[in-house]
């Protein structure tokens, strides 16, 4: 995968995180959720760990960095540059 | 474009699943009820970041895909 696929898959798995966070709210007791949850919290965790340290900090606080200071590169997370298209891939 | 693995883990449960509440217990005249939701299946991560939701239910309920979509989802 290269960075642009993992960005892109990172952010369908945080994405998918924050739905099932919010179904697991109002169904507490849902088994099957909590274990799809858990998986894809723990799939994404091990994706992020590895994005960050071949590309560096997704986040300003909670992230490594090598030395020099990595976050004051650009493009920070949120400018255009640093993302992916998502247009054109229906999968 | 990304293949996810586990594919299987977002597929439907075994049997026929309903993804609602299909029995309201205790109704009462002239109140408003809504059936909750039941997960059956969710689609594929990248999928539900093009959608907008993981649960097929919830896509395209009100149908503005069928009038053509885009154009008019905010009319």
């Amino acid at each position: 995968m290269n960075r642009d696929e993992m960005l892109k898959k990172l952010s369908a798995l945080d994405f998918y995180i924050i739905d099932l966070h919010l179904y697991l709210n109002t169904h507490p007791t849902d088994r099957d959720a909590i274990m799809k949850h858990n998986a894809v919290v723990k799939e994404a965790r091990e994706l992020r760990e590895e994005f960050e340290r071949l590309y560096g900090p997704l986040l300003s606080y909670n992230s490594t960095s090598k030395c020099p200071w990595q976050w004051i590169e650009n493009p920070w997370p949120w400018q255009y540059k640093f993302n992916f298209d998502l247009a054109g891939d229906d999968k | 474009m990304i293949i996810d693995n586990q594919p299987d883990m977002y597929m439907q449960a075994a049997g026929d699943c309903v993804p609602q509440e299909t029995v309201i217990e205790d109704v009462k005249l002239a109140r408003a009820y809504v059936p909750f939701e039941i997960m059956c299946s969710t689609f594929m991560p990248l999928e539900s970041l093009k959608k907008g939701t993981a649960f097929p239910p919830l896509y395209n309920a009100y149908g503005w895909e069928r009038k053509g979509k885009g154009d008019d989802m905010y009319e």
